[in-house]
């Protein structure tokens, strides 16, 4: 790790200002940024920190209104929290499947959504992968049992947050603000695929800054499904995010969600299109479920992943069967 | 003479089971005990080297390491470097005064890389300043160029290329080829292990602290002490009287400290003479996981002939370990790969073969087990074929082919299998697992379920115990009485965590008869017992125990006249003086009993010598390399375990649902100890076998150099339901107070979990259907397991 200038300013536009200088990081847990500089991945010139800022560490609304969640909340307190345990069930379970406590109660909202990539070969500072500004992509012939099975053909590394699925099925947008000035945006527009720079996971550009997450009133009944190697914590071989409003018994609208699929959160279009018009129910299910992995491509060592997804999708979309709402 | 008058006690020894019924509730052996710092781990009171305060002027290291797997070093300069302020020394070959080696058996292992670098993360040199930040500001500013070399980074290259770090040993028996021509069933194939992390929770960490006339102390976390402090002496070129190694305790070792603490202590001696100045050495996780040596992967080519009725009748066997760069410990681990190949089975016709690859890797190690879990596995995966194949019980075709009367009670290596358990431990665990009803009840499971298969499996572990190099098995210990009653205990083996400490602890107050809080484990040193072996083998309590024993019994002969003095008893008696619940009496006169501490005093003041030491080696074990011959273990410890697993057709994922383990340590010097070696020992063993995944990419690059990708099992991770019984009834002869050794046995318990996994994936299947299940069993094997059973 380099020696860096540290700075916590009291404001958001205090904040912008400080991280648009040239070498400038964001730091909210540091769970993630303190990984990448200890391998040596990056060697910012200035580290800013979100921790002294007020008022964006709280969790406001409830089922009716929809949750207006503070970027620097933790993972733990968004797990634990009784108000989006009754309007987002799924989203505090998925908050809960990451890592261990420790990591959970240091982990921040707006850091798990913009954590770069756990690509084994990413991390490693001997490896100068297309992401890191060289001409290959290792994990596209080397190992890579964790690695993409879909959108893999320039980088194939894998988005890492499995919190990110459940707020894209239920459509959460992010306020971004930039000294003074502040936006709106669907999560669904924050994340880039390599295809379109590959120097970036989302759009955030020098200065922005999350600092809230709006999860929306919804009907939707959902389902959340991360499934790992062991039993105990660990990152996922496939996960499923779903959300499913209903006419009666018909299905209006579906938000299919992989995570652990591609170098974006990816929503399985196929599998929704499978749903949307139909009676919610097994047939439809099944149907989700295999459209889910059409046109998977997956690589010499992540096939066995692609049935695994099915089963992950299908269960997902059956627990959102079996939900109240 | 002063003193009650007493009647001639008669002088025949006393009766053992009159003795055993006096010293039942009088000593703390035998009985559930706390681990000596048990609460201290909790609490965090205990203190690591790194822990250590900091002395006046310590400088700090960061090790100069290799970023190729091989490579000609074509230039060093260190001179800009050494200009960052706060820098003292960087230091390479040409700074060693003695020999640049650290190669604990073979020369072949450089402190630093001179011309060549054979892995990537071999030290090349060592920064040593103020702060690490000053370290890595002028490790950033070494110079060094390499040109780069072709690499060997698996064992089928080195096959391939012949690159062998050991010339092949050979056992056989019989004509192996004509009895498996003659076979009924013959099958043939490879079995794979991988590598295994020690993940020892303290890393690798050592304090140097200079002292007068050129010597030296080193406060270090290492399983060998003796070891270090020679290796430091003949890289310091100087005579091992300056050099002190001491261990405080260890954060955890399973083999990791038993060489490889050596070359960062040595680099921590070496600028602490050169600078004058306390240095000290500690590798953080991602550097410790990418510099040390882990277990050795194995690759094993078999052919194994069995009759139908499931008798194993000739076993031909091929292994290749992957030593990595330089041979260590490796050579003896192959040999006990070997000892291992049959575990608990007799092999009629038998020839093994071995031998070490070299490959440009970190040089492998001991770990838990040394070799004895990889023989194992083989063994293991042959008879749970072999029961596919031949659609038998594997619980019976196991049994059928156990040790037995002569001849089939014979090893491979022509040792007789003596007291042996099995028999008896295996019936006693199928009844107490209720096994046979519980497979009955998971056919029907499987008949009627849709996604999800169970697996029920059962197998044995007999492990040799003794270092297989026979001059290692001796121990020393050193005991000193103070004149208050009060004792300090020294001996050879060094804490880990394991309990070592609270066993000798417990021999030691059972010896002299007071309660285990008037002695005191001191921290071993090598100024205190010279020339120790490794605490490891398993053989730490055997060893050490029978030592400490030794010393106390030298203590109790000085001590006996002083209390027949002050008891009044004729000094030809003296002999029948006994040592108990902190009283020392007559053996049949309980009732005039003198404290301890009060013969201890009278000791002192009557000019008696109140320390002594203790020397112990183990009887009558040799080993001919060059013939395959021997008696290399002094016994062999037993166990045996029922898992019981499900696993999801759709997903790969599985669960172990209930484990029963019925494990033999003789009588067992402290149960509550030796029942967490058993857990811990099988869990560790489910890592190796279920998540724990080693992996280099082509480059030779650890891709699993952190928790982040490399996973060990964690508490969610434990059986559901974990029954560990320790074997009643079993005290073994010969050994320290009838127990055995547990460090490592238990750990191959765990392949009961793999063979209770295939037996899931063949009901995925046709019967017979042949499964092919990789180690570790991570879904990916799993299901790739069960596409292949399911597609034929
Ligand atoms: C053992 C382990 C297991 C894990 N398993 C999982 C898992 O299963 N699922 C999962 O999702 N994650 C997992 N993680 C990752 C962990 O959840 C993230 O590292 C963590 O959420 C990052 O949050 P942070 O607050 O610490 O972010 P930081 O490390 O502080 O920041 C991460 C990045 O986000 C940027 N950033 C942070 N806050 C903001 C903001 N408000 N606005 C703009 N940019 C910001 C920073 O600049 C930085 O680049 C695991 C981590 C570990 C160590």
């Amino acid at each position: 790790m380099n020696a860096f200038e540290w700075v916590a300013p009291k404001t958001t536009e205090q904040v912008s200002e400080a991280a648009r200088a040239q070498g400038a990081v964001l730091k909210a847990g540091g769970v993630d940024l303190l990984d990448r500089l200890k391998n040596n991945l990056e060697a910012p010139s200035r580290v800013v920190s979100l921790q002294a800022l007020k008022g964006l560490g709280g969790i406001a609304g409830d089922a009716k209104a929809g949750l207006e969640l503070g970027a620097l909340v933790t993972l733990a307190q968004l797990a634990g929290d009784a108000r989006v345990r009754a309007a987002a069930p799924k989203l505090a379970e998925a908050c809960w499947h990451v890592a261990t406590p420790q990591v959970r109660n240091m982990a921040t909202l707006g850091g798990n959504l913009a954590q770069r990539t756990h690509c084994w070969y990413f991390r490693s500072e001997h490896d100068v992968c297309r992401r890191k500004g060289g001409s290959t992509c290792f994990a596209q012939r080397g190992d890579n049992e964790h690695h993409a099975l879909f959108g893999n053909g320039v980088c194939a590394s894998v988005h890492a947050s499995t919190v990110a699925p459940m707020l894209l099925a239920l459509e959460a947008v992010l306020t971004v603000e930039n000294g003074k000035s502040s936006r709106q945006l669907r999560l669904e527009d924050f994340f880039v695929p390599p295809e379109k720079d590959l120097s970036r996971e989302n759009v955030l550009q020098p200065g922005d800054v999350i600092t809230r997450v709006r999860v929306p009133p919804s009907r939707a009944k959902t389902g959340y499904l991360k499934q790992t190697a062991k039993e105990s914590f660990d990152w996922p071989l496939a996960v499923a995010a779903v959300a499913v409003e209903l006419d009666g018994a018909t299905c209006k609208r579906a938000a299919v969600v992989l995570g652990a699929a591609a170098p974006v959160p990816l929503r399985a279009r196929a599998a929704e299109a499978a749903l949307v018009g139909k009676p919610f129910g097994p047939d439809s299910i099944r149907e989700a479920a295999k459209a889910a992995v059409q046109g998977a491509s997956p690589l010499s060592g992540n096939g066995y992943r692609v049935p695994v997804f099915e089963v992950v999708v299908r269960r997902a979309l059956e627990q959102a069967l079996e939900a109240k709402s | 003479m002063a003193g009650p008058s007493l009647q001639h006690p008669s002088s025949t020894p006393p009766n053992p089971t009159e003795v055993a019924q006096l010293e039942e509730p009088l000593t703390p052996l035998h009985q559930p005990l706390l681990h000596e710092s048990g609460l201290k781990h909790t609490s965090g009171e205990a203190r690591y080297v790194d822990d250590l305060p900091s002395p006046p002027g310590m400088a700090l290291c960061l090790v100069l390491t290799s970023p190729h797997a091989h490579a000609r070093i074509t230039r060093r300069d260190a001179a800009k470097a050494r200009a960052v302020p706060g820098v003292h020394a960087i230091l390479f070959a040409e700074d060693v005064p003695g020999l640049n080696d650290v190669g604990p058996v073979i020369h072949d292992e450089p402190l630093f890389a001179v011309n060549e670098v054979q892995f990537m993360g071999q030290s090349v040199g060592v920064v040593v300043a103020e702060s690490y930040d000053a370290c890595r500001a002028a490790a950033k500013l070494v110079e060094v160029d390499y040109e780069p070399l072709p690499a060997i980074t698996t064992i089928d290259q080195a096959i391939a290329q012949g690159s062998w770090l050991s010339d092949p040993h050979v056992m056989k028996r019989g004509d192996v080829d004509a009895e498996l021509w003659k076979s009924e069933v013959k099958l043939s194939g490879e079995v794979r292990t991988g590598g295994q992390e020690h993940f020892y929770l303290e890393t690798q960490s050592t304090l140097a602290l200079p002292e007068e006339d050129g010597s030296v102390r080193l406060l270090c976390s290492t399983q060998h002490p003796s070891e270090v402090q020679a290796i430091v002496a003949h890289v310091l070129h100087v005579g091992r009287h300056l050099i002190t190694v001491e261990v405080p305790r260890m954060g955890g070792g399973f083999g990791g400290k038993e060489t490889q603490a050596a070359p960062f202590a040595a680099m921590a001696a070496l600028a602490a003479l050169k600078l004058k100045r306390p240095v000290k050495i500690w590798l953080n996780r991602d550097q410790d996981m990418a510099q040390t040596g882990k277990r050795h992967p194995f690759m094993t080519r078999y052919e194994a002939g069995f009759a139908r009725s499931g008798e194993l009748k000739a076993l031909k066997l091929e292994l290749f370990s992957d030593g990595g760069f330089s041979t260590d410990l490796s050579r003896a681990i192959l040999d006990r790969a070997m000892f291992h190949s049959d575990n608990a089975y007799y092999v009629p016709a038998l020839m093994f073969t071995g031998r070490v690859c070299k490959t440009h890797l970190p040089s492998n190690t001991a770990f838990r087990g040394f070799g004895g879990p990889q023989g194992m596995a083989v063994i293991e995966a042959i008879m749970s074929r072999a029961a596919e194949v031949l659609g038998l019980d594997p619980a019976e075709l196991r049994a059928k082919n156990f040790y037995d009367d002569a001849p089939r009670n014979v090893t491979p290596y022509f040792m007789e299998v003596k007291h042996d358990r099995m028999p008896r431990l295996w019936k006693e665990l199928l009844a107490s697992s209720d096994y046979l009803a519980r497979k009955s009840a998971i056919e029907s499971f499987n008949a009627s379920h849709p996604h999800a298969r169970r697996g029920l499996a059962i197998t044995p572990v007999k492990f040799g115990i003794s270092f297989t190099t026979s001059f290692l098995n001796q121990a020393g210990a050193l005991v000193v009485m103070y004149a208050d009653g009060t004792v300090q205990l020294n001996h050879g083996g060094t804490e880990m965590g394991q309990g070592l400490h609270t066993k000798m602890m417990a021999i030691c107050a059972h010896e002299l008869g007071i309660p285990p809080a008037s002695v005191r484990a001191m921290t071993t040193a090598t100024d205190k017992v010279p020339n120790t072996s490794a605490t490891a083998a398993s053989s730490g309590s055997d060893l050490n125990g029978a030592a400490v024993k030794v010393a106390c019994e030298t203590l109790r002969a000085r001590l006996q006249p002083v209390a027949a003095r002050l008891l009044g008893v004729p000094s030809e008696s003296a002999g029948d003086i006994l040592f108990a619940g902190g009283k020392v009496f007559l053996r049949t006169r309980p009732e005039l009993a003198l404290p301890f501490g009060k013969v201890t005093q009278e000791a002192y003041l009557s000019q008696v010598p109140m320390s002594a030491t203790g020397f112990y080696k183990t009887p009558d074990i040799s080993y001919d390399k060059s013939t395959g011959r021997g008696k290399p273990f002094h016994y062999f410890a037993y166990g045996a375990a029922v898992s019981e697993v499900e696993l999801s057709g759709l997903t790969g994922e599985h669960r172990v649902r209930r484990v029963d383990i019925l494990h033999d340590v003789g009588a067992s010097l402290v149960p509550t100890i030796d029942r967490g070696q058993v857990e811990g020992g099988f869990i560790q063993g489910v890592g190796w076998l279920t998540c724990e995944e080693v992996l280099f990419d082509a480059k030779g690059y650890l891709l699993t150099h952190s928790p982040d990708t490399y996973k060990i099992p964690a508490f969610g991770d434990a059986p559901l339901d974990f029954r560990v019984q320790l074997l009643e009834d079993a005290a073994q002869p010969d050994v320290i107070h009838g127990s055995k050794a547990v460090g490592e046995p238990p750990l191959m318990l765990a392949l009961s979990v793999v063979a209770a996994l295939r037996h899931a994936v063949t009901a995925f299947g046709r019967p017979g259907a042949h499964v092919d299940l990789k180690m570790p069993c991570t879904p990916e094997a799993l299901l790739n397991a069960i596409e292949a059973v399911r597609s034929v």
